[in-house]
């Protein structure tokens, strides 16, 4: 094992890289350095996710003591990372962003390897040498740690850089040499990986697959079985697993989609992300060079394409859903530009420029890349920010820097002591995740009112399509809900904090009493606001809807 | 493929269609009747932005003086008009299809593909019910020929200069309708000149000509009254500049809404399949690129209103119909059934026939079943469903006012007013056809800061008042129709009612508006 792992870095250290890949590497560990750095600093919906792999470690039953819209394989892949840091004390945000980095890296890496396979025509050569820095550096962009968005890692920014170097791999031609078993088996992992972020990465994926028309069905259809292998699991763990998984995430997400939401439908009341759609629209015009010549651009444009129906589908239109369609497009996009600079520079007006085919050693790429890690990760700890200690009151803590916490943050730390549960009642993630994953608070069952829409709407849409055939179905959960809601508020072990949205949400728990259950025990302290005051200095986040204010109570 | 059956097709859906027209003589959308209202004026001598108010640029209204003359000398109602001019264009947009795709693109050997594209560029005009006539519908319509003529140009055909100049000026007609189309041209000719090469290409007779019309469009304005221009550049465009975002949407609005999401999904799932094949299919190339464009200008506006994405519906129909095309000449391919082939676009000429025959038969009967209103109460002959001028206002229309009446809906969307206006041949009661101007000052007072810009455009303000109130006096409108919110509040602090509702007695309330019959 220790002759065979030697073997391996020696034939790393005696490799050469070409610039681009050497950019690739410097790109990726600036990002490691971001991530060590605003280790806090982690995507909503990855945030609640977490919470609820932490809660199912705990022996919680998902959909059943503990409820995410979320299906059972994204958080089964989390799962792992989860359990490490309960193991070992690890602030659990980090080492799961830590954990997808590796997958990250695992992910570039295979498109690099899968770029060096195919000796690729000049026209393809303009993509795929692009590939590897591209991915890197749209991790990057999309992460933007540094620039206090809350964005790594989520399933729209990996999805897209996962399924690449089997997109690459598929796409040689016969005349190529076939990919080692390694490399083969390393693409298709990571795209069953990619596929358990979202079910409609499925389709998704199926419709990478479909490029390659009937040549290695079988193996196309590997990366389906993880999924499913992860769903089965879940459907075997308890009894109804499977009845609650299709009541508490496939239903309501179906009612979500079909009934949409009222809040949605004024002015300022979803990000203004349109110019991620011209982006989009922009990159495939400039790719129309390759369109008509390359096989790989065509694929890489009905990705794109498709993306766009995924970014309508999620609803809420947040930034990390414009991920893949910005993903395909960009790299189809700009390795048109590259075709059509190479094409000016055959005929002579950049011929002056010289070749950029100058490789350099991997030994030195990886010395400049550490060197760039520790002097961006020095530059970033002098640069004085303030930091608090987040401490689990379980043994784990970590030193963060505040500006990585979400708003509301210094409320909490300031009213309450580590390691209380955190309860935040509102219809969407944010505010009350990452906060609660951040600083490392038990949350609600319910991370969010995630049903709370669908229970508002009733349900029509869902009766007139033939999804919601039993009249009694949504009144049962929906008491279901409540009366959850309200045996969590009467139990005994009862969180510290409780956030509870204004607007709808406050005149649901008024009507049916459960308001009146904390009257003995809580207080109100305060009602806090998206107000600029309170979101200075803090990570800025997408919130779709009305910006209610929060009555919060703290237990007396 | 054969021409005779591309003009069969043409043919057979334009007469599916003029029955749909003939049967709905008073059917007609809100912006179209008002554009239409406008022509009708400038044919009576009046000036744009001085005699009538609204921000829309003039070339629609200089378009719909054709429908507006035609029906004063005809004495046929406004509406019928102007749907049976628009049929014209389109049978102009299906003709001409048919000619490039058989005359310039024989070539490409891709029958039933090209015919499935004819077919989806007539089809969309049966989806657009209210919309029927938008400016949007009007631009596809004369754009696509252009487009195709481009594209012919850069896949190599020959093309005639005569031709070339005809297509070129149809298409700018198209384009310099809105600003916004223009983008999405650039965007389309930018992907055909950067597959298909060529600066050449681009300095081709048919872009002398859109360019030429385009500086004819923009240099008449020069020649316009220094009122009509004062009014135009330095009120109404600065102050919608500043001012439209007060019927502003979100993006999820715009894309993710029930009623709006299945067109983007639609072009999705064309763009995906239409991206694949168009190495195969080349002319996929630019109608992909065409319907995803045309979804920026959409969201520039940012209403989330349907009509502005009838190019995006437009460019769906077409891929969808070519990639339908396909399918089947793939399937025929499959099948190998001799002669297959030759026949299987006659074939589906002839069941598109049958359908358009079992379909217009349907609507007839639907339409004969249903309440009608006679039209000789117009003065016309005839008669025209009632649910096409069904509205909690007609009652009022009918029982107290008549054809050439001034009227007056004093609302901040083009909409009750019109299409109720040119349905019922009432006079506008005012210069202002509406007042959305009143909502564009509101919305600057609350967004835009207080700079000298901004004042300088409020202070017309109570102008804008004063002229309804003369034009109150002046036309004696027999019923006034008042938005109750937000306009009432517009209107009262400049004492509105007092000082000019005095001869109007209040009938009562039609979905939120007051309605006011002159009592003198």
């Amino acid at each position: 094992m220790k002759s065979s792992l030697h073997q391996i870095w020696q034939r790393i250290c005696h490799s050469s890289l070409s610039p681009l890949e050497v950019l690739t590497c410097l790109l990726l560990s600036l990002l490691l350095g971001q991530t060590i750095i605003h280790q806090a600093s982690i995507d909503t919906d990855m945030a609640v996710n977490l919470s609820t792999a932490l809660a199912l470690l705990d022996g919680s039953r998902l959909y059943l003591d503990c409820f995410n819209p979320a299906w059972p394989p994204v958080l089964f892949l989390i799962l792992p990372a989860a359990a490490l840091a309960r193991a070992l004390h690890i602030y659990p945000v980090l080492l799961l962003k830590l954990y997808f980095y590796l997958l990250a890296s695992l992910a570039i890496f295979a498109v690099m390897l899968s770029v060096r396979l195919r000796r690729a025509a000049a026209i393809e050569s303009c993509l795929l040498s692009l590939a590897a820095p591209f991915c890197a550096l749209f991790l990057l962009l999309t992460s933007a740690q540094f620039l206090g968005v809350e964005n790594f890692p989520n399933g729209g920014q990996f999805f897209p850089l996962m399924v690449l170097p089997l997109l690459i791999l598929q796409a040689k031609d016969n005349h190529e040499p076939e990919a080692a078993p390694v490399l083969s088996g390393l693409a298709y992992s990571l795209a069953a990986a990619a596929i358990c972020f979202e079910p409609s990465f499925v389709l998704y994926y199926l419709l990478l697959v479909s490029f390659a028309g009937r040549k290695n069905l079988m193996r196309n259809c590997l990366p389906l079985l993880l999924p499913a292998f992860l769903l089965l699991t879940f459907a075997l763990s308890y009894d109804g697993a499977w009845q609650n998984y299709l009541d508490w995430s496939v239903l309501i997400n179906q009612l979500n989609f079909l009934g949409f939401n009222d809040y949605l439908y004024w002015m300022d009341k979803s990000p203004d992300l349109r110019k991620s759609v011209y982006g989009f629209v922009m990159f495939l015009v400039l790719s129309a060079p390759l369109l008509v010549r390359s096989v790989l651009s065509r694929q890489l444009a009905a990705l794109a394409s498709f993306g766009f129906a995924y970014f309508i589908s999620s609803q809420t239109l947040l930034g990390q859903f414009t991920l893949p369609m910005l993903f395909f497009a960009g790299l189809n996009g700009l390795g048109s530009l590259v075709f059509l600079c190479r094409l000016a520079r055959l005929h002579g007006r950049l011929k002056k420029l010289p070749p950029l085919n100058r490789r350099l050693g991997a030994k030195s790429t990886i010395l400049v890349s550490l060197l760039l890690l520790s002097i961006s990760n020095l530059i970033q700890s002098l640069s004085g920010q303030e930091t608090v200690t987040i401490d689990d009151g379980a043994g784990t803590r970590a030193v963060v820097r505040s500006a990585d916490l979400s708003i509301f943050a210094r409320t909490v730390l300031n009213e309450s002591r580590a390691g209380e549960p955190l309860f935040v009642y509102c219809w969407q993630a944010r505010p009350g995740f990452p906060l609660t994953a951040q600083l490392m608070r038990k949350p609600s069952r319910f991370p969010y009112l995630y049903p709370f829409m669908a229970f508002h709407h009733g349900g029509a849409e869902a009766g007139a399509c033939g999804i919601l055939n039993d009249p009694e179905r949504l009144p049962k959960l929906q008491s279901k809900f409540y009366s959850l809601l309200q045996s969590e508020l009467s139990a005994a072990d009862r969180p510290a904090f409780i956030f509870i949205e204004d607007g709808d949400i406050r005149q649901q728990f008024d009507d049916r009493g459960l308001v009146k259950i904390l009257d003995s025990d809580y207080s109100m302290l305060a009602s806090l606001t998206f107000s600029p005051e309170e979101r200075k200095g803090h990570p800025s986040f997408e919130y779709p809807g009305y910006l209610n204010a929060f009555a919060v109570f703290k237990h007396r | 493929m054969k021409a005779a059956v591309s003009l069969i097709l043409v043919f057979v859906l334009c007469l599916r269609m003029l029955v749909s027209i003939l049967s709905h003589p008073l059917r007609i959308g809100w912006d179209p009747a008002l554009h239409l209202q406008c022509a009708e004026l400038i044919t009576k001598g009046k000036i744009p932005y001085v005699d009538m108010f609204d921000v829309n640029p003039p070339l629609i209204w200089y378009l719909d003086t054709i429908p507006a003359l035609i029906a004063a000398a005809l004495h046929w109602p406004q509406t019928l008009t102007f749907n049976l001019c628009l049929l014209v264009v389109i049978a102009f947009c299906g003709l001409s299809l048919s000619y490039i795709i058989n005359k310039k693109l024989a070539f490409e050997g891709q029958d039933l593909v090209l015919l499935g594209i004819l077919a989806g560029a007539l089809f969309f005009n049966f989806q657009l019910r209210y919309d029927f006539g938008q400016r949007e519908e009007i631009f596809v319509l004369l754009y696509l020929p252009y487009l195709f003529l481009r594209y012919s140009r850069y896949r190599g055909a020959p093309i005639g200069t005569r031709e070339a100049i005809f297509f070129g000026v149809a298409g700018a007609l198209g384009i310099c309708l809105k600003h916004y189309f223009l983008l999405v041209a650039v965007l389309v000719e930018l992907s055909m000149l950067l597959a298909w090469g060529g600066l050449k290409k681009l300095l081709a007779p048919e872009n002398y000509a859109a360019l030429a019309f385009a500086l004819l469009y923009l240099g008449h304005f020069l020649l316009t009254p220094a009122a009509m221009k004062d009014n135009y550049f330095n009120f109404l465009v600065p102050a919608f500049a500043k001012g439209y975002g007060f019927w502003d949407t979100c993006l999820a609005n715009s894309l993710a809404a029930p009623d709006k999401r299945g067109v983007f999904y639609l072009t999705s799932a064309c763009a995906v399949f239409a991206f694949m094949l168009c190495r195969r299919l080349p002319i996929f190339l630019p109608l992909s690129v065409f319907t995803l464009a045309s979804i920026i200008p959409y969201l520039m506006q940012f209403k989330g209103w349907n009509y502005h994405d009838i190019p995006v519906f437009a460019g769906a129909c077409l891929l969808a119909g070519g990639l339908l095309g396909f399918l089947l000449g793939e399937t025929a391919r499959l099948v190998k059934v001799r002669g297959m082939n030759e026949y299987l676009p006659l074939m589906v000429v002839v069941a598109t026939s049958g359908f358009c025959l079992m379909n217009g038969m349907e609507e007839v009967a639907s339409v004969k079943a249903e309440r009608q209103f006679d039209l000789t109460r117009l003065g016309y002959k005839g008669s025209s469903p009632w649910s096409d001028i069904d509205s909690p206002f007609t009652d009022y229309l009918l029982k107290y006012s008549r054809p050439g009446d001034a009227v007056i809906f004093i609302s901040n969307g083009v909409s009750p007013g019109y299409p109720l206006l040119t349905q019922f041949a009432l006079a506008p009661g005012s210069r202002h056809l509406h007042c959305c101007i009143l909502s564009v000052f509101q919305f600057i007072k609350e967004a835009e800061p207080d700079n000298a810009e901004a004042r300088k455009l409020l202070s017309r303000e109570p102008e804008v008042i004063e002229q309804y109130g003369i034009d109150i006096a002046a036309r004696k409108p027999v019923l006034i129709f008042i938005q109750e919110a937000p306009v009432i509040s517009y209107l009262n602090p400049y004492d509105f009612f007092g000082k000019y509702m005095k001869s109007y007695e209040r009938l009562g309330s039609a979905a939120n508006f007051s309605v006011y019959r002159r009592v003198d």
